[in-house]
């Protein structure tokens, strides 16, 4: 376990030097103020749009933080050789690949953090209401899915040739199933076979990240999800994280370094 | 060897030489290409693209996230499509008061419900599970809410200003909360990309009637909106008559308050041409009729 940890706290390192986060920080923060200061009708009070303008930025910056570095990880170890010392450590393929997700997810846990609470600033100013715990689940939910996106990703860097085509390959797949995920299955209806028999077993495939969304229920001030919900979403993501980075570790395993 | 410092003041002067310059071309940016001004310079006609979206997205907000996506309307000659429309006082939720309308009330809920024909019911457990997270409470806003779908409707408006249900329907919204002056402002933007529109200036004239109480400039501008209707409408294989029906009885309206039965009788007679099955207006004749035969009582209408 201390490896794992010694190999998350290096990511951590190089991830906090990289100024990534930083510009995608005050790109949010600059586009949802100027459009908060934006009057229309003489209305001050006008809150949903600012809300929902700054969650779709906290989403966008979030993907790039947590794709972009994860994609990378492991073809930039084999690529400046340094996997052969780190692996002579020992550590076993296994611990490295741990370390790095841990250590992706939870500077991606620390990203979520400032951004959510630059929402909870913004929204609770505009809107003078602090839903604090409305705010704390919808970033823990989508901690959750960072994590299987994460964990996508580092099966990405060992299976496809170069980062950018796996950062290409993950948000296309990302987004993808953000948008039409849910509705695979009413499309397989539609469909003749063996069409509809291939959509519909894509949708019962596919790792559901639209269930970690809840930025409608933050922009219309629903309530939250019930806790059994909340309980069987985390289960869910941590299947998947846990498929994702066990195929990772079967395709690295057997994986010549030498890039 | 140049000082960088003067190289520095060189390019800062160029700077400002070639923004001086450009100044005057950037203020031709919003008159070149017509209409639409920048953004159909920027956009194209994609922009009107982003207008619908952005209309619906209105609508979408008065119905507070419970909205059918592109996927639960069923595929054609499968039944009645779930209806998108956007909410307005043109729309035809005949029997509800302008308090229910819009208002999240059990009955307009309801009517939405049935008009859009009960998409949202999840036919397996990742559709049933899913819907923990996603809203699926069917309610409307309700009094100072309403104006939450304004800033929509005002960006529909930028992107496509020849969109003439926009500035109507972000007019009714803006009359329902208090800000007639800002429907009235926003009616005028719209006459100015559209000045031969007929239902604009009638949306102008209700504004002027029933916000303002100025009964001599809502006449005249029901008349006008008639006189362009007349020009532009009824030529047309498929005229609007709903808009006839209404631009006329409210011109009865006023006429009758002004105590001018006679032409008022006249003006219903022309809604009537648009609706011959309204008992409602036939009746309304009858009764114009009977005061017109009778002195007294069309004196009692003259105001003091």
């Amino acid at each position: 376990m201390n490896i794992v940890i010694a190999i998350a706290s290096v990511v951590a390192k190089e991830m906090y030097r990289r100024k990534d986060f930083y510009v995608l920080f005050v790109l949010t923060a600059l586009i949802t103020l100027l459009a908060g200061s934006v009057n229309f009708f003489g209305d001050a009070k006008i809150a949903m749009y600012v809300k929902e303008i700054c969650l779709l930025l906290i989403w966008v910056s979030s993907l790039v933080i947590a794709v972009g570095p994860a994609a990378r990880q492991i073809p930039a170890e084999r690529e400046n050789r340094t996997i052969f010392p780190l692996l002579a450590k020992p550590v076993t393929r296994a611990q490295m690949i741990l370390g790095k997700f841990v250590g992706c997810w939870v500077v991606a846990g620390f990203a979520l953090l400032v951004l959510y609470l630059f929402f909870g600033v913004v929204s609770g100013l505009r809107e003078q209401a602090w839903p604090v715990a409305h705010f704390f689940l919808a970033a823990l939910l989508h901690w959750l899915l960072l994590g299987i996106v994460i964990a996508m990703t580092l099966l990405g860097s060992v299976v496809l040739s170069a980062p950018s085509v796996n950062w290409t390959v993950t948000l296309i797949v990302v987004i993808g199933i953000l948008f039409v995920g849910e509705h695979l299955n009413k499309v397989a209806g539609r469909l003749h076979e063996p069409g509809g028999s291939m959509v519909r077993t894509v949708y019962y495939l596919i790792p559901h990240l639209e269930w970690f969304d809840i930025r409608d229920l933050l922009i219309y001030n629903k309530p939250l999800p019930p806790l059994l919900a909340l309980g069987g979403a985390t289960v869910y993501a941590a299947i998947y994280m846990a498929f994702f980075l066990y195929a990772s570790w079967l395709v690295f395993r057997r994986k010549p370094l030498s890039a | 060897m140049v000082r960088p410092t003067y190289i520095l003041g060189l390019l800062l002067a160029l700077a400002f030489t070639l923004a001086t310059g450009l100044q005057s071309e950037t203020r031709s940016w919003r008159t070149r290409s017509g209409e639409g001004g920048l953004m159909a310079m920027l956009f194209g006609d994609g922009r009107r693209l982003f207008a619908n979206h952005f209309t619906v997205k209105a609508d979408q907000y008065f119905h507070s996230g419970y909205y059918p996506s592109i996927f639960d309307q069923r595929p054609e000659g499968d039944g009645e499509q779930p209806e998108v429309h956007v909410h307005d006082e043109h729309c035809d939720h005949e029997n509800e008061t302008d308090a229910e309308h819009g208002g999240a009330t059990e009955h307009s809920v309801e009517a939405c419900e049935e008009k859009s024909g009960g998409w949202n019911t999840a036919s397996d457990w990742i559709a049933k599970f899913g819907s923990n997270f996603r809203v699926t409470e069917h309610t409307h806003l309700t009094g100072k809410q309403q104006r939450e779908l304004l800033p929509w409707l005002k960006i529909s408006a930028e992107l496509d200003p020849h969109q003439i249900n926009t500035y109507l329907v972000a007019s009714y919204w803006l009359r329902k909360t208090d800000k007639s002056a800002e429907a009235e402002k926003f009616i005028r933007e719209g006459l100015e990309a559209n000045p031969q529109d007929c239902e604009l200036v009638f949306e102008l004239g209700q504004i002027y009637l029933l916000d303002r109480k100025n009964l001599e400039r809502a006449q005249r501008l029901f008349e006008l909106a008639l006189t362009r209707w007349d020009a532009q409408e009824s030529a047309k294989e498929k005229p609007n008559l709903i808009l006839l029906a209404n631009i006329a009885s409210n011109l009865a309206r006023v006429e009758e308050t002004k105590g001018q039965i006679a032409s008022a009788i006249s003006h219903l007679e022309r809604a009537r041409q648009a609706s011959p099955q309204s008992a409602a207006l036939a009746k309304q004749i009858e009764e114009l009729k009977l005061k017109l035969s009778s002195p007294s009582a069309t004196n009692s209408l003259v105001p003091h």
